[in-house]
């Protein structure tokens, strides 16, 4: 009775060493899984929506540079009452340097007739145009993608004295 | 070894994570300033306004805007050049991360065709 106590809990002993044996075989391949799955979730999912985070704003504020832009050439023609397309030109270049969005300026225009008084009580409509990005790290990388235009129309003073 | 690089990992992705969370604050501070100088510039420009009603003006929008650390590092100053109002807006946005992340020194410059030109 006593031998057969000793092989039955021998035999139970073997068999938990064995199962031991092959959880811990079973665990060191699993070794690192941790890391790999880390920078799959950084790269899959945190780079993708920090970029996004970071273009988001750039779209709103080169729109209201741009704005900002065709509100002040069209003021400057209104306020001089003579239409000089040269010179809203050369204002918006400046204006968009100095509001950070210089190289995504793409054109500035002002309607009416170059060189020639503009009509009291009319009004003159300047359109700028910027270019979008679709990625945007301050500091790294901006990859304009698409145009954005915005207008804006300032009447001109029905009781100017001016030109 | 599992436990280290676990660590290891998720230090990393914290102090990227705070770095984006510190770029994501310096660009609404970049915008308030621009926001400043703008209203600033419209503000003196318009007759009767001039540089004091500009600068006054802009004072009062980076204090609504911006708060704690970062307002007293930002200033608008501003001046009347051929026939415009200028506003030049200056702001030192220091990181969070010293080290990791550089301060950040914005530059704006926003301009109003001035309607009292004296």
């Amino acid at each position: 009775m006593v031998r057969r106590g000793h092989g039955a809990r021998d035999r139970r002993g073997s068999a938990l060493k064995r199962l031991a044996r092959s959880r811990e075989r079973a665990r060191s391949r699993e070794d690192g899984y941790a890391a790999v799955e880390l920078a799959l979730g950084v790269g899959v999912l945190l780079f993708p929506i920090a970029v996004l985070v970071l273009t988001v704003p750039a779209w709103s504020e080169r729109q209201a540079a741009a704005r900002a832009v065709a509100r002040e050439i069209a003021r400057a023609a209104a306020q001089s009452g003579v239409c000089d397309p040269g010179r809203a030109a050369r204002i918006a270049t400046e204006m968009a340097d100095g509001l950070g969005i210089g190289e995504a300026l793409g054109g500035a225009t002002i309607s009416c007739a170059a060189g020639r008084p503009l009509p009291r009580g009319g009004e003159v409509t300047a359109t700028v145009t910027v270019r979008m990005p679709v990625v945007a790290i301050p500091g790294l990388v901006t990859v304009s993608a698409f145009a954005w235009t915005t207008s804006h129309r300032e009447p001109v003073d029905p009781y100017g004295s001016a030109p | 070894m599992t436990t280290v690089q676990l660590v290891t990992a998720t230090a990393m992705a914290l102090l990227v994570f705070t770095a984006l969370a510190n770029l994501v604050v310096d660009l609404y501070a970049r915008g308030a300033v621009r926001a400043a100088v703008d209203e600033g510039a419209r503000n003196g420009a318009r007759a009767g306004g001039g540089v004091t009603a500009c600068e006054r003006r802009a004072s009062e929008v980076l204090d609504g805007l911006v708060g704690g650390r970062i307002r007293p590092r930002a200033r608008v100053t501003c001046s009347k050049v051929g026939g415009f109002v200028v506003a030049h807006g200056t702001a030192t946005l220091p990181g969070w991360v010293p080290g990791l992340v550089p301060t950040w020194s914005v530059e704006v410059t926003a301009r109003a065709t001035d309607e009292d030109p004296r």
